[in-house]
């Protein structure tokens, strides 16, 4: 089944195109890598695909309903993009809680779950404004997958982390692709798109391109 | 309210007032306050609150041009702050919120439940230093200044509330259409300084003598009223700003919301 289905996307800002005909298919399970230079487009594909932008042309759908029609935001997908946004004076348990009563599909257990799977103490009182930047990377990335979404969006998931955190979720991405997770992952680094990815695409000017693994 | 949309605008509120915000305006708000009083030597409850509210006028020959500063600086510091949490807003930060309550509109509903406590809480504060300011100042009960200046003659103590209430909920009600003709113009440009800048614009319209329902500034429709007598009252000043506020939120739930999102 497809769970995500780009046709033919474009997208420009004041005359600057930064995606042209973008067409992209994501079947369940699958984990797909897109590697790109900075400036490339990814994150706007991403946030295309989660509806926060509109593309120009084209069509989306995600889980076989079209984005914009049938739905603003899609269900069933969790997001991590453009580096973390959270309350700066609570602390990250107390952040992903914030976020979970949204939807209240999750508990205390789950928070704590999902933050000890990127290494993260739920019982840490330290405030999100005092935490590095690997830590918020983590959070941001622990908020992803906390609600057991059926698609994962991670832009630049591996920035910011050293290399045994590196390690971490790369093992933790890998995990979540033996769950059956669906996962698109933008990268600079051809490797960890290569250990995770079953399938490589890469921006080559303003088109998204197939690039044997 | 239902929980999605109770979290997300404390979401909002929490990204809004920080506490750098509140002390800006604090600090601002005390000294326009205490300035104005005591330099036009008010010092009793009815007449700091009316003079604080009645507005700035119309019109190059009736226009107060001290009055119209104080204004735009009192009525600025929230839409201001409102600005910049649009362009925060603009840069993603709240993604992770957006996504989980699933609906454009709720996005915007759920600022607007947000803006509008924040609104609230911002005039309350601003009467509470009126009123703090003007028993600092001698603080009596008595409208005198208010009867010098303007045609109250004889009014009951009752009467004199009943228009400080009616100034108050006006200058409220302009501030929230304020905000909402910001969204309207962030959504058609992206852009919140020149969104700001155009709502400054509109009241500096007000110098060409333009119709008493002329929806910005028309919270002056109290210092009318006191200085010329006008028929156009306080609940049709609050019709005209609830009709524009109506037609704006239409706007944008047709059209703004989408644009924000391009």
């Amino acid at each position: 089944m497809e769970m995500i289905s780009l046709k033919n996307i474009s997208k420009s800002f004041k005359n600057n195109i930064v995606l042209e005909n973008i067409d992209l298919k994501v079947h369940e399970g699958e984990s797909v890598g897109i590697i790109g230079h900075n400036g490339s487009g990814k994150s706007v594909l991403f946030k295309i695909i989660c509806g926060m932008y509109q593309p120009d042309e084209g069509e989306v759908y995600v889980n076989q309903k079209k984005l914009g029609d049938e739905m603003d935001f899609p269900d069933q997908m969790g997001v991590f993009i453009d580096g973390p946004g959270f309350v700066e004076f609570y602390s990250g348990y107390r952040n992903l809680k914030f976020l979970a009563d949204i939807q209240n599909k999750i508990g205390k257990e789950e928070i704590c779950q999902a933050m000890q799977m990127v290494g993260l103490d739920s019982a840490n009182k330290t405030k999100v404004k005092n935490y590095s930047l690997g830590m918020k990377q983590k959070l941001g990335i622990a908020q992803s997958f906390m609600e057991n979404p059926d698609i994962l969006l991670l832009d630049e998931p591996f920035n910011a982390l050293d290399s045994k955190s590196h390690e971490d979720m790369i093992k933790l991405l890998l995990q979540l692709k033996a769950e059956g997770k669906t996962i698109l992952l933008t990268s600079h680094n051809q490797e960890d798109i290569d250990t995770v990815c079953d399938k490589k695409y890469c921006f080559d000017n303003h088109k998204l391109i197939s690039v044997n693994l | 309210m239902n929980v999605k949309i109770r979290k997300y605008v404390q979401w909002y509120i929490l990204e809004m007032i920080s506490f750098k915000n509140c002390i800006i305006v604090c600090i601002v708000l005390s000294i326009m306050s205490f300035g104005s009083l005591y330099a036009n030597h008010i010092s009793s409850i009815p007449d700091a609150v009316l003079y604080s509210f009645l507005g700035y006028g119309n019109g190059s020959d009736s226009i107060s041009t001290m009055e119209l500063i104080k204004t735009l600086v009192v009525n600025g510091i929230p839409v201001y702050i409102i600005a910049s949490f649009l362009s925060e807003e603009n840069r993603s930060r709240n993604l992770y919120v957006t996504m989980r309550i699933k609906s454009r509109f709720m996005w915007f509903w759920a600022m607007q439940i947000a803006i509008f406590l924040f609104l609230t809480v911002y005039t309350g504060f601003y009467v509470c230093l009126q009123i703090v300011f003007s028993i600092l100042l001698g603080g009596g009960m008595e409208a005198t200044v208010m009867k010098e200046v303007y045609i109250i003659g004889g009014t009951e103590m009752q009467q004199l509330f009943m228009e400080a209430a009616a100034a108050i909920l006006l200058r409220w009600m302009e501030l929230v259409l304020w905000q909402m003709l910001l969204i309207c113009f962030y959504s058609r440009w992206k852009e919140s300084a020149s969104a700001f800048f155009a709502v400054f614009v509109l009241n500096l319209l007000n110098y060409v003598t333009l119709p008493t329902w002329y929806p910005i500034g028309i919270s002056s429709i109290q210092r009318f009223r006191f200085d010329f007598g006008l028929s156009f009252g306080a609940v049709k000043a609050g019709g005209v700003l609830m009709i524009c506020y109506l037609i704006c939120f239409f706007y944008m739930k047709l059209i703004g919301i989408k644009r924000i999102f391009i």
